[in-house]
C-alpha cells in the first residue's frame, strides 16, 4: 500500500504587502490570522473550440484569460485594519494625524509604578484621562491610562489612572523610552486603488510539500466589515490579482495586538445615540469597488485593473421596539402614516474602542438612503421580533466628498 | 536551505509563527522568544529579504533568475527601462520592507571561520 502524506488544512498562511508600482511584486509584511473562508483561486476563462472537421468531437479548449481571486476572512488587529481599509478605500486615502503626545520617559520605571515622569507636557494639558503607549514596538510595549494634566515644571509627572490595573504599570520601562498617544489614520474612499501582493501558503510551512502562491497586482473588489452581539469585528476582503507565481514559504509574522469586540461599539444612528442605536444585534458595512477586469491586451493576464463604481451598503438588525424605521423608510418620516415619495435618509457613525482606549476604529457613512426594511417576522417560538435595516451610502448629490470613511487609531506612525 | 542575517526594522513587535525549526538570530543562536522587536535579528531566506527575479518566456515557460534584481546580459541595454523589461517578460519581486539585510564584511566572515576552526 503506497504511503500517503496528507497535509493538514491549517498549515496555511496569507500575507499582504503594498506594491510601489504595478508589475513588481513584494514580499508580504502583514500576515493576518485567517479564518475559515479564506482561500485562493486561479480564475481561468476558457473556451471550447468547435471546428468543422466532419466529426462530432470537441477540437480543443483554449484559455482566454487568467486572473486570481483571493478571499481573506479575519478578525483584524489595529495595524492590519488600517492596511486593509487603505487597500479597500484607495490611493492616498490615508491622511495621517501624528500623535499629539510624543515624548520620552525621564526616568526608568519598575513593575507596579503608579506614575511616570516625561520630558514634555505637550498634549498632556486639559483634564481627564489619556491612553498612552510606552515603548511602542518593543517587547515591553505597554498601553496604559493616565490622568491629565501632567503636573510639575519638567520633567512632568503622570499618574496611572486607577482604572488601569488598579493604577499600576504592568511592565518595567527604561529611561528615555518613547511615550506616545495614538496616531490617527483618517481613510476615505478614493478614485482608484493601490496594487498589493498577496501570498497564500497551502501546506507549505514547516517543510510541508504544499505550495506558496504569490499573487501580484491585487486590488480590493469588495470588503465587508461585520460583527454581531458577543463576537469580534470581522473583515471579509475579496481581492482580484493579475498574475501569480510560486515562491518559497514566507516567514510568517503576526501582529501583537488584540482584535476588536462588538461590545465596545458606540453607535450613532441618524445623529442619535438613542432609539435603535443601542439595540443593534448585527451589522455589516459592505463596500464594492466594482473592479474593471476587462483590460486585457496582448497577454493571457490582465494588463491592469481599475476601481469602477463604488457602492457601499449598510445593513443592521435591531431589536424591534417600534415601527419608526418602517415609517421613515416607506412613509416619508418616522411619524408618516401612508406611502410617500421621499426616501428615508439617515447616517451612521460607529466607533469600536479597545479596552485600552488607545486602539480605535470609527466608521462614518455620512448619508444613508434607506432602501429596505426587513419587517419583523411573526414566529411561533415566542422569541423577540427583529427588524432588518438596509441602506445605501450616497454622496447626497455630490455634497459629501466620500461615501465611507474609516478612522483608525493605532501605533503605526507612517501612512499606509 | 541557506539563510542570511537580517534585522527587523518594523514599527511594531510581531510574533513569529509556531515553526518546527527553531528561529535563529544573526549569530546563529536560537531565539529565546517568538516575539520579534525592532532591532532584533533573524536568519531569513535570501529571496524573502532581497527579492527575486523571474523571466517569463513567450511560450508560457518561467525561468527563475535568482535572488535580487537580475537582468540577463542579453537584456543589459534595457536595465534602466522597467517597462521594456516588463515587456520582455521580467517579473521582479521586492524583498520584505520590514527587514533589512545585515551585510557581513568578508573580513568578519574570515575571522568568524577562523574562530570556528
Amino acid at each position: 500500500m503506497p504511503l500517503i502524506i496528507p497535509l493538514r488544512a491549517n498549515n496555511a498562511y496569507i500575507g499582504l504587502g503594498k506594491q510601489s508600482v504595478s508589475g513588481t511584486a513584494v514580499a508580504p509584511t502583514l500576515f493576518p490570522r485567517w479564518l475559515d473562508g479564506t482561500m485562493l483561486q486561479i480564475e481561468m476563462k476558457a473556451e471550447d473550440i468547435w471546428e468543422g472537421d466532419t466529426t462530432r468531437h470537441l477540437s480543443q479548449v483554449i484559455k482566454n484569460q487568467q486572473s486570481v481571486s483571493v478571499k481573506l476572512t479575519c478578525y483584524p488587529r489595529p495595524v492590519e485594519m488600517g492596511f486593509l481599509e487603505t487597500a479597500a478605500l484607495g490611493v492616498g486615502g490615508d491622511s495621517v494625524t501624528p500623535a499629539t503626545v510624543n515624548t520620552t520617559l525621564s526616568a526608568s520605571t519598575s513593575i507596579g509604578a503608579t506614575a511616570i515622569t516625561v520630558a514634555s507636557n505637550t498634549g498632556l494639558s486639559g483634564s481627564g484621562t489619556i491612553s498612552l503607549v510606552i515603548q511602542p514596538g518593543l517587547g515591553t510595549e505597554e498601553v496604559a491610562l493616565f490622568n491629565i494634566p501632567a503636573t510639575g515644571v519638567g520633567p512632568y509627572t503622570l499618574t496611572v489612572n486607577s482604572g488601569y490595573n488598579s493604577g499600576a504599570l504592568k511592565t518595567a520601562h527604561t529611561n528615555s523610552s518613547v511615550v506616545q498617544s495614538a496616531t490617527t489614520h483618517t481613510i476615505t474612499d478614493q478614485y482608484d486603488g493601490n496594487y498589493y501582493t498577496l501570498e497564500v501558503g497551502l501546506g507549505s510551512l514547516n517543510g510541508g510539500a504544499g505550495t506558496s502562491f504569490r499573487v501580484r497586482d491585487c486590488k480590493v473588489e469588495t470588503i465587508k466589515r461585520s460583527s454581531k452581539a458577543g463576537m469580534l469585528l470581522q473583515y471579509e476582503v475579496d481581492f482580484i490579482g493579475i498574475a501569480s507565481t510560486t515562491v518559497s514559504p514566507a516567514t510568517v509574522t503576526l501582529e501583537n495586538h488584540q482584535p476588536f469586540y462588538f461590545v465596545t461599539g458606540t453607535w450613532t444612528l441618524d445623529g442619535s445615540t438613542s432609539g435603535d442605536a443601542p439595540n443593534v444585534e448585527t451589522f455589516d458595512i459592505t463596500q464594492k469597488n466594482a473592479l474593471d477586469t476587462t483590460i486585457q491586451t496582448e497577454q493571457l493576464n490582465l494588463a491592469a485593473t481599475i476601481f469602477g463604481q463604488l457602492t457601499c451598503e449598510v445593513q443592521y438588525e435591531v431589536v424591534f421596539q417600534n415601527a419608526n424605521r418602517i415609517f421613515q423608510t416607506y412613509y416619508g418620516s418616522t411619524s408618516g402614516t401612508a406611502d410617500a415619495q421621499a426616501i428615508g435618509t439617515g447616517a451612521l457613525s460607529l466607533i469600536f474602542a479597545q479596552v485600552d482606549g488607545f486602539h480605535t476604529v470609527t466608521y462614518v457613512v455620512p448619508t444613508i438612503h434607506y432602501t429596505k426594511i426587513g419587517f419583523p417576522a411573526p414566529k411561533a417560538d415566542g422569541k423577540h421580533f427583529k427588524l432588518a435595516v438596509t441602506g445605501s451610502s450616497v454622496s447626497n448629490q455630490g455634497a459629501n466628498t466620500f461615501v465611507v470613511e474609516s478612522i483608525v487609531q493605532n501605533t503605526q506612525t507612517a501612512a499606509y | 536551505m541557506q539563510k542570511i542575517p537580517a534585522r527587523y526594522i518594523g514599527e511594531h513587535s510581531v510574533l513569529l509563527h509556531d515553526a518546527i525549526e527553531p528561529y535563529l538570530d544573526a549569530q546563529g543562536k536560537i531565539l529565546p522568544t517568538r516575539t520579534l522587536c525592532s532591532g532584533d535579528t533573524l536568519m531569513m531566506r535570501p529571496e524573502e529579504l532581497l527579492g527575486q527575479t523571474f523571466l517569463h518566456g513567450t511560450s508560457g515557460d518561467v525561468e527563475y533568475l535568482g535572488v535580487g534584481r537580475i537582468v540577463k546580459p542579453e537584456h543589459a541595454h534595457l536595465k534602466d527601462d522597467p517597462n521594456a523589461l516588463l515587456n520582455v517578460g521580467y517579473e521582479f519581486h521586492e524583498g520584505r520592507s520590514d527587514f533589512a539585510e545585515i551585510k557581513v564584511s568578508p573580513a568578519a566572515t574570515i575571522k568568524s571561520k577562523a574562530k570556528d576552526a
